[in-house]
């Protein structure tokens, strides 16, 4: 009778430490579960939106001050636009004959 | 803008200018005979009552044959054709038929006037380079003959230059389109191609704003999506543009009066001219695409002070009697019964007419003037192309008092002849010449290329002509695929 509770009392022992491995071992696992989707987040990190700051890199340059323009500057930037009509003097461009070695067909 | 000055300016403008038709009809002041007839530049054709004979040509040297073949192949460089192809040299009658097709094309144009828009109203003088060419050829003066066939004005000198620098930039490969996310490099590198004139250090947002002006964009500095656009416009489309506009040239008279008002349409400027140099300008507002301001020369013989505005009868239909009567007299129109027993719609004249307190009147076939606008904010905006076709004016009452500074009456009045309220007609103590147009494409002083989009689609349209009148006459043009693209 002795030997018979002896025996069930080790037993109940085993069983006990395996249960409560076993529930040592239930965190390790679901980590273990978890981290899988961590790891592919970390992979699609080069997608975010920061990107590292690299020498000649794509930045709108900064709102500039409109340009200063003088009174004359304008008239004569519109005087362009409207048709520059300063006389050009064809007589000293053209003085040669024929014969003469031309600038022309260059 | 010094008014002092101006009136300075009319005093000793307005003399010049009731002179002007008549200069207009002059020849060339310089010594070496006109190369061919200077005519009226809007003068109609007279009535051809006895032909004379053509000039007989006297026989023509080999070397004035070689130097007139080898003049035959710059049809390229003075925008006649998109590229030249390498022809056989020709001789007698076919070098002569093609020597005098050249020099009417360089004379007045490549297009035939028959070919012209009814709205392109600047026509070119009519010309017979025949005799000129006789002349030439017996006094052995070919070059100087040749070079005085272009008009003489350094507006088209400098896009000939242009032309030669974008055939150039087209050989080397053109240039990269860009995009938002270009790298300043890039950019600056682009920027490089036309315009040579960027300072050692220059900030990327300065070029770009000066890139901006050459393009009429507003100079914000920043490579905004139209910046974009207008960099990113092939360079054989610069060069249709460049050919179309010395084109244009040819269509200009020879003798421009010295003292003139002149308004580019696509820039929407208007300029004040004292001989060939600007003493004042502003800016404009001009028709819009779907009401497009025609190209003409004419003369400002009077300015309406107050003025009502009869509206045209096809902008009283599409525009005004859709929005009811009840409307139209609320605001302020009036409807008045025509003799033929229609109907017409009139603003009076007041604060808010349409054509605000000045009119500016010449004679034209298209019903339109310049005039003044209560509508001031338009004129601060980079997109001017808004009217039904006349030119509003952003300062109408300075210009007023230019053009009748010459009569002591008159001179310093304008604004209290507005304030009277009345409506009346002042006439002008002498006539100004005034020239409406349409320029795309001009270099600015310092040679660099200025671009205007092409807001009619008139570039296109002559370049695709140009095209067309070389193939068919010109036996040293060569087809251009990139121009036949432009359809």
């Amino acid at each position: 009778m002795r030997k018979l509770a002896l025996a069930a009392l080790t037993g109940a022992l085993v069983l006990s430490a395996c249960g409560k491995k076993e529930e040592e071992e239930q965190p390790r696992v679901a980590n273990e579960l978890v981290e899988p989707p961590v790891e592919n987040v970390i992979i699609e990190e080069p997608d975010a939106p920061l990107p590292p700051p690299v020498e000649n890199v794509v930045t709108p340059p900064p709102p500039a001050p409109p340009p200063t323009i003088d009174e004359q500057q304008q008239i004569d930037d519109d005087a362009a636009a409207t048709g520059m009509t300063t006389r050009i003097d064809r007589e000293g461009e053209a003085s040669q004959s024929a014969d003469e070695p031309s600038g022309t067909g260059q | 803008m010094n008014i002092s000055r101006s009136i300075r300016f009319l005093s000793s403008l307005l003399p010049m200018i009731a002179f002007a038709p008549a200069l207009a009809q002059q020849a060339s002041p310089a010594v070496t005979p006109p190369a061919f007839p200077v005519a009226p530049a809007q003068a109609p054709a007279s009535p051809a009552i006895v032909t004379p004979p053509p000039a007989p040509i006297p026989p023509l040297s080999t070397a004035q044959e070689r130097w007139l073949n080898e003049w035959l192949r710059t049809g390229a460089t003075q925008g006649l054709m998109a590229r030249a192809k390498a022809t056989k040299d020709l001789s007698g009658e076919a070098l002569i038929a093609a020597t005098l097709d050249r020099a009417k094309a360089l004379g007045t144009g490549r297009v035939d006037t028959a070919d012209f828009l009814q709205v392109w109203a600047l026509r070119p003088a009519r010309i017979d380079p025949r005799p000129a060419f006789a002349r030439a050829v017996q006094e052995d003066r070919l070059p100087q003959w040749a070079g005085q066939l272009t008009p003489p004005y350094a507006g088209y000198d400098t896009l000939r230059k242009g032309l030669a620098i974008y055939e150039g930039i087209r050989d080397s490969g053109g240039w990269k389109t860009l995009g938002a996310d270009s790298k300043p490099d890039a950019v600056r590198a682009r920027l490089a191609i036309e315009d040579k004139s960027g300072a050692a250090g220059e900030s990327l947002a300065v070029a770009i704003q000066r890139a901006q002006r050459r393009y009429g964009l507003n100079p914000t500095g920043q490579l905004d999506a139209r910046t974009l656009k207008e960099l990113n416009v092939p360079v054989e489309e610069r060069i249709g543009a460049i050919m179309a506009n010395m084109e244009r040239w040819r269509w200009m008279p020879r003798n421009l009066p010295e003292n003139r008002v002149q308004v580019n349409i696509a820039a929407a400027v208007l300029t004040v001219f004292e001989g060939d140099r600007a003493v004042t300008s502003m800016r404009a507002v001009t028709g819009s695409p779907d009401n497009a301001t025609p190209m003409l020369s004419s003369n400002i013989h009077s300015i309406v002070v107050n003025p009502p505005w009869n509206v045209p009868a096809s902008i009283a239909r599409r525009e005004l009697f859709p929005k009811g009567r009840a409307t139209l007299a609320r605001q302020g129109y009036k409807i008045v019964k025509t003799e033929g027993g229609g109907e017409r719609i009139v603003q009076p004249a007041g604060p808010n007419s349409a054509l605000g307190r000045l009119k500016f009147d010449f004679n034209n076939n298209f019903a339109v003037y310049l005039h003044d606008t209560p509508s001031r904010a338009k004129f601060s905006s980079y997109d001017r192309l808004a009217s039904h076709g006349c030119v509003r004016l952003e300062k109408p009452v300075p210009l007023a008092e230019l053009m009748v500074a010459g009569d002591p009456a008159l001179a310093g009045n304008i604004q209290s002849l507005i304030d009277e309220g009345k409506t009346q007609r002042v006439s002008l103590p002498r006539e100004v010449a005034v020239y409406l147009l349409y320029w795309t494409a001009f270099a600015s002083h310092n040679g660099t290329m200025n671009f205007r989009s092409d807001p009619y689609g008139w570039d296109k349209l002559l370049a695709q002509k140009i095209e067309n009148s070389s193939r068919r006459v010109d036996p040293t043009a060569a087809p251009s695929p990139a121009i036949a693209l432009k359809d």
